[in-house]
């Protein structure tokens, strides 16, 4: 292993995954990403899965509002096999919130956020399940996306352009020379094993975890992690992203998740004290959904499936709390100012605008690597993977064709793969078969992320393929993926049963909750019956 | 007037956990030789997003089991109901597969599926009793006739035609609730004199349930009626495999008939899957000729567990079912009509 | 109105509805059973379980169901079983005899739990398995070659990888078997990359498919110098002539021949539900099968079932039917079932006006496999020593069985079964005296 790299990164979530990816364009290539878990395991792949194109922000934060416009366009245009331009409409339905709308549409005029105005019954027809007593309604941009697919891609990206990924490499210590950060301690979780490497800067891109890294160099950073609970729905009930035309508050919209299956709810705001230990309130959640069934009144009908949390990086430097702090972009350069040279920290703003933090970030890494600032071509790019949809519908025909994988599991698949979809197929042909009916998951998936895209078990699985993300959350399919990495990538029984059972555990933390919401009781004692009564894994189990 | 309500039906298969039971049951899944893969647990995770429909288009137009997937659905998730909708959509959205196309346009057309179709009438006008002939008979006179006969027999006066063709039945399967409401209402207004309205087609009577609730004790099936009627009749002894009629079996239990008092001095056997278990053709009221080669396939299939009761003869009440079966050219299957005017 | 002639009503179509119906026929009365699928016996292993597990810190196998249950009331005093366990015994046997009178026959090992290969690679424990199962057993300290056999396309089911696995997970159970496998391709429905089990099993219904998958298997085993104790089998071997096709091969091959275990597939679970139909129905029980009950009430000395019959949806309204009768027997089942519902934190029994509030964290463990099981399948119906629905309202005519009381935890106990038989047959006799 190599211990001597230009640049660190710490961190592998969108703004980890989005420095290297820029580094690497720009030459930097000697680099390396270090994240504790897996990619997206942090704030990234606990978000509300939109993308936003700017509406959310029109009045409350107009800054970012605009920068979330521009980068929207900038990731439909780079990585379109994730990114499906889903658009939203906005609806308002009380006086106060017709009054907000006027205040949006000229915010929107004034950035330049595309809009048009729509009659309610073309709103209720284009999405028969919304309130027929809306009083306005709006179309604009926005995108509902699979964030962990992003995070991989950018990854993924700088790796096959020459840069290192570790992931459940965690960082430990810091090392430094008089005020100069040098390396990083990092122990390798796969392993247990203690090593060292060194770097000319370390960018720290740790999210809500920033400050846990830089107490290591001996300071730390007002970070003030707040947590947002989502809810997942078993279903999507509408193409467009919905929302509702008011101040940003608990339960203003519906993400339809672009390619996939399901909708989330979302998305709340309370202040923790520690990341690491936020969990979805059912308070919050019942909140969102009164909130959100004004304007989408069956939804109370739709079955959440699973809630899960996602730890905001706010940065704050003095008393405000949650909604008040800005979502911008925190760039620090401890060097001027805490006096601690070699290291750098990007933190705060959105999974939309982190494209635009880690061209900043990596605009002042160039700058205290070689002096001067190199240009960054990261919005021009296409990332790992890109095809476009004509390109991918092309791909997926020819998929349905040849291995009679249903067309529809054709689709999602070469949206989750691009380019390389075909491939993986050609690679894999023994497993080119549906094994999660409920994803239209591929089991060559399987072999593939394992071999090539740093897969230890399940849970990163899943975030590269979706299995068990579906209606039965992987009961009957966990199992499949279990038997084809014993038999086509030689893992022993053991292993099988860590990633079989492991990710049956991930899978019943977030059922955990919506079964204490009451929905998913039933799936709750299937999974029973499946892991204990038929698989009798808290009695048999190897470990 | 029907409808078909999105927000009724979407909700109801938010809770289904076991869609891969459900496909396994249904004939599109057991068809063997043709290399597809089983398609309803693509449709339930399509349906989780309702406009990726001409994804699953061959699948919704595949999918010819009449309730039969729903019969195993233990989470009250509705199949038949959610492929009609599909169909719907893509034919809303213009996104019929080219295969489909010509029997869509065919439908909306208002015009018979079925290559052999002839209209035909025959009989009394002021008749009490409309006899609405299958509109897959070979030979709709003889069909007349046969009715005509037995009818007789009960000093019945009757009228013969198969003017409303299937009554609208495929309309319904495809989804297009205006036009099967509007025909509803010539049905209504035509139909409604008569004291007694009886078929020999399963799939007219569910569509004549559907659209004319309000007729519901003036209809009968064509094995009501010879139930009703049988002290007239002078029935044949053979034994006989019965094929039951999916349509009354699964959806209007209320009017089964008991085939073993219906023919006292025969033997009448059911092959394995009988009942609410009973497997179709794989007509599905002409649906199932949009795919011939499935068809033949799932006619084949059925015929073999019937031919293998070794009877004297293989009889439906349903003349649509009779000539799906007849499709796999195997033994002849009489309809019941034809075996009692025998 | 129909005028029924009933003197019990039976709403389920489980295995507990078809105990209680069996058990209250046997008495001379009059049954109609009301429901429109199996339930989770519609998905289920295809075998029955007794008391396998006393879940628990530390969970403990348990070699016999008796003793079992011995050491469980020890530790839950107020499980169902303290009341139902002196019926256990008939319940079975009620359950068996229909099954069999159905063409399913169960086979029980002298009060002891025997453990059986699962689809999962591990092992699943029961008390009384079918035909399918029989031969599968593990059967400790015998040094036996067991060949698994996958079927080329049969993805749901991984032959190789099974068979390292049961090497393992055998050893905790005293097993010494070799396992082995191979794949075997059956090419009678053409060139399918991928075949499910109701496809596979409809396919070896046929002549066609039992010859091919005879000549396959007897080849292997003609040209091997290996002779193997015992072939497994997909569970997927018929969904009508499951049990001729493995006799036929014992014969052929001069061995043990079994399917493994599963949950959830298209076959096991109909094979269990049609023959205990087939019972049911050859007892002179009235099933009323397609034929849902919505509301329940108690009107003077009889009750009253409102039901719809025939599949309903937005084009089927159904036909309103009502049932009446002097009792009536709930076996509706759990979550899974659908007796119990559960919806934005609240709980409740269908048909019965009863909510049980909200699922909070002291029902539910973090930890999927833990020793001491989910108590959010405890909850339930609460009844009394007849088993009739404690509540006032019901005036003891309306009784539950099944999942749907209150008190067991059938996935770690492993009892479904036996509470359901038990508490179905002590149901229905309560029923039958009461008239």
């Amino acid at each position: 292993m190599r211990q001597a790299y230009d640049a660190i990164v710490i961190g592998g979530g969108t703004t980890g995954t989005g420095v290297i990816r820029d580094l690497v364009l720009r030459g930097f290539t000697n680099s390396l990403l270090l994240e504790r878990d897996d990619l997206a395991a942090g704030t990234s792949g606990g978000c509300h899965s939109a993308l936003h194109g700017g509406s959310r922000y029109v009045v409350s934060d107009i800054q970012t509002a605009k920068e979330c416009l521009q980068e929207n366009q900038v990731y439909r245009e780079i990585v379109p096999q994730v990114v499906d331009p889903t658009d939203a409409i906005w609806v308002a339905k009380t006086e106060e919130q017709i009054a907000f709308s006027k205040l949006w549409m000229k915010n929107a005029d004034e950035i330049g956020l595309p809009y048009e105005i729509i009659s309610v019954e073309e709103a209720v027809e284009a999405e028969p399940l919304l309130s027929k007593d809306i009083k306005f309604a709006l179309r604009t941009i926005d995108t509902g996306f699979d964030p962990f697919r992003l995070c991989i891609a950018q990854a993924y990206d700088a790796k096959m352009k020459g840069a290192e990924i570790r992931t459940h490499h965690e960082v430990i210590g810091v090392l430094m020379e008089e005020n100069r950060v040098v390396g990083l301690r990092v122990l390798d979780k796969t392993e247990n094993r203690i090593y060292e490497v060194y770097a000319k800067v370390i960018i720290n891109a740790a999210g809500p975890w920033c400050s846990q890294i830089t107490e290591m160099a001996g300071f730390a950073i007002p970070m003030k992690p707040n947590k947002g609970s989502t809810g997942i729905y078993s279903m999507r009930p509408t193409t467009v992203l919905i929302g509702i035309l008011r101040v940003p508050d608990d339960g203003d919209g519906l993400v339809s998740q672009g390619y996939q299956n399901t909708a989330l709810l979302g998305t709340s705001s309370v202040d923790v004290d520690d990341p690491d230990d936020a969990e979805p309130g059912m308070d919050e959640i019942k909140i969102m959904e009164d909130s959100v069934a004004e304007i989408i009144p069956e939804l109370r009908e739709a079955r959440m499936i699973r809630m899960c949390t996602g730890v905001r990086p706010l940065y704050t430097t003095g008393a405000e709390t949650g909604r008040d702090i800005s979502r911008g972009m925190i760039l620090l350069d401890h060097e001027e100012m805490e006096g601690v040279a070699g290291i750098i920290t990007i933190t705060g703003g959105k999974y939309a605008t982190a494209r635009l933090m880690a061209e900043e970030a990596v605009d002042l890494a160039c700058e205290k690597l070689v002096g001067k600032v190199i240009p960054c071509t990261s919005h021009k790019e296409l990332i790992y993977g890109a095809t476009s949809k004509d390109e991918a519908e092309k791909d997926a025909k020819e998929i349905h064709e040849k291995y009679h994988i249903p067309h529809y599991a054709a689709h999602k698949f070469t949206a989750r793969y691009g380019k390389f979809a075909k491939a993986i197929l050609e690679r894999y042909p023994e497993q080119a078969y549906i094994i999660d009916d409920a994803v239209q998951m591929i089991g060559s998936e399987v072999c593939y992320s394992f071999e090539e895209e740093n897969v230890e078990n399940f849970k990163d699985l899943r975030r590269r393929t979706r299995l068990g993300m579906g209606q039965e959350q992987g009961t009957f399919s966990i199992y499949k993926a279990g038997a084809i990495i014993q038999e086509e990538l030689g893992k022993t029984v053991e292993k099988a049963e860590d990633c079989v059972l492991g990710y049956a555990q991930e899978r019943w933390k977030g059922v955990y909750f919506a079964a204490q919401y009451g929905d998913q009781l039933p799936l709750s004692e299937l999974m029973q019956q499946m892991y204990v009564n038929t698989a009798s894994y808290d009695v048999l189990s190897l470990e | 007037m029907v409808a078909q309500e999105f927000t009724k039906l979407y909700y109801r298969t938010a809770n289904c956990l076991t869609s891969d039971i459900i496909a396994d049951f249904a004939p599109v899944s057991r068809i063997m030789g043709v290399d597809v893969s089983s398609g309803m647990g693509v449709v339930f995770t399509a349906m989780g997003t309702r406009f990726d429909m001409q994804y699953v288009a061959k699948e919704a137009f595949a999918a010819t089991d009449n309730y039969e997937a729903d019969t195993r659905s233990i989470d009250d998730a509705p199949v038949t109901e959610v492929m009609r909708y599909i169909r719907s959509e893509l034919v809303a959205g213009d996104k019929v597969p080219e295969e489909y196309k010509a029997f869509t346009k065919n439908v909306l057309a208002g015009e018979s599926v079925f290559k052999q179709f002839s209209e035909y009438e025959e009989g009394e006008k002021d008749a009490q009793t409309i006899f609405l002939i299958s509109p897959s008979a070979m030979d709709p006179k003889k069909t007349a006739k046969q009715f005509s006969k037995v009818a007789g027999e009960a000093g019945e006066r009757v009228r013969c035609t198969n003017q409303y063709k299937d009554c609208g039945y495929l309309l319904l399967q495809l989804g297009q609730m205006d036009r099967a409401n509007a025909l509803a209402g010539e049905l209504m207004s035509e139909l409604g004199k008569y004291e007694r309205i009886v078929t020999d087609d399963s799939y007219v009577l569910d569509a004549l349930l559907v659209l004319c609730p309000e007729l519901g004790e003036k209809i009968q099936f064509i094995d009501e009626f010879c139930f009703e009627i049988r002290k007239y009749l002078s029935l044949p002894e053979k034994n006989i495999t019965l094929h039951e009629s999916g349509v009354v079996e699964r959806l209007y239990p209320g009017r089964k008939v008991d085939y073993c008092e219906l023919f006292p001095k025969s033997e009448v056997k059911l092959p394995q899957r009988n009942g609410f278990d009973v497997t179709d053709s794989g007509i599905a009221g002409g649906l199932g000729l949009a795919e011939p080669g499935n068809l033949v396939v799932i006619a084949k299939r059925r015929m073999m567990d019937l031919s293998a009761c070794g009877q004297d003869v293989i009889v439906t009440p349903c003349a649509c079912e009779a000539l799906g079966l007849n499709c796999a050219e195997g033994e002849t299957v009489k309809t019941l009509l034809e075996y009692i005017c025998e | 109105m129909n005028k029924n002639n009933s003197d019990v009503l039976v709403v389920g179509g489980g295995i507990a509805a078809c105990v209680a119906a069996a058990a209250v026929r046997e008495e001379g009365k009059k049954v109609t059973m009301l429901f429109s699928n199996g339930g989770n016996t519609e998905i289920c292993g295809g075998a029955f379980d007794i008391l396998g597990v006393v879940p628990g810190e530390e969970p403990e196998i348990c070699d016999a169901f008796e003793t079992g249950i011995d050491l469980l009331l020890e530790k839950y005093p107020n499980h169902i079983y303290k009341k139902t366990r002196c019926s256990l015994s008939e319940g079975i046997k009620t359950a068996v005899r229909l099954a069999g009178e159905g063409g399913y026959d169960m086979y029980g090992f002298d009060g002891r739990n025997v453990w059986v290969p699962n689809i999962m690679g591990t092992f699943t424990v029961n008390a009384y398995v079918p035909e399918a199962l029989k031969d599968s057993v593990l059967v400790p300290g015998k040094k036996e070659k067991v060949l698994v056999v996958g079927i080329k396309g049969n993805v749901a089911f991984h032959a190789s990888s099974a068979a390292v696995s049961y090497q393992k997970y055998q050893k905790k159970l005293g097993g010494k078997a070799e396992y082995y496998s191979t794949e075997i391709a059956l090419s009678g429905w053409g060139d399918r990359r991928k075949i499910s089990d109701g496809e596979l099993a409809d396919y070896l219904d046929t002549e066609q498919g039992q010859t091919e998958l005879l000549d396959a298997v007897t080849t292997f085993c003609r040209n091997n110098r290996y002779h193997f104790d015992k072939i497994l089998f997909p569970p997927a071997l018929g969904y009508l002539e499951y049990a001729s096709v493995i006799q036929k091969i014992r014969e052929a091959c001069g061995c043990a021949v079994g399917e493994v275990e599963t949950l959830g597939n298209s076959v096991v679970g109909y094979r269990l539900t049609r023959a205990l139909y087939r019972g049911l129905v050859e007892e002179g029980v009235d099933v009323k099968r397609g034929t849902v009950v919505k509301e329940i009430s108690v009107e003077g000395d009889r009750v009253v079932a409102q039901c719809l019959s025939g599949i309903t949806d937005q084009l089927h309204p159904g036909e309103k039917k009502t049932y009446e009768a002097d009792s009536m027997i709930l076996a509706t089942g759990g979550f899974v079932g659908g007796g119990i519902r559960a919806r934005k934190t609240e709980v409740w029994i269908e048909l019965l006006n009863q909510n049980l509030g909200q699922v909070g964290v002291d029902l539910l463990d973090r930890d999927v496999v833990n020793g001491k099981g989910q108590d959010f399948i405890r909850l339930g119906v609460e009844v009394d020593e007849k088993m009739a629905v404690a509540d006032e309202a019901y005036k003891s005519r309306i009784y539950a069985c099944g999942n749907l009381l209150a008190g067991q935890n059938f996935a770690s106990e492993r009892s479904g079964v036996g509470v359901a038989v038990s508490s179905a047959y002590m149901a229905a006799k309560s029923a039958a005296a009461s008239l």
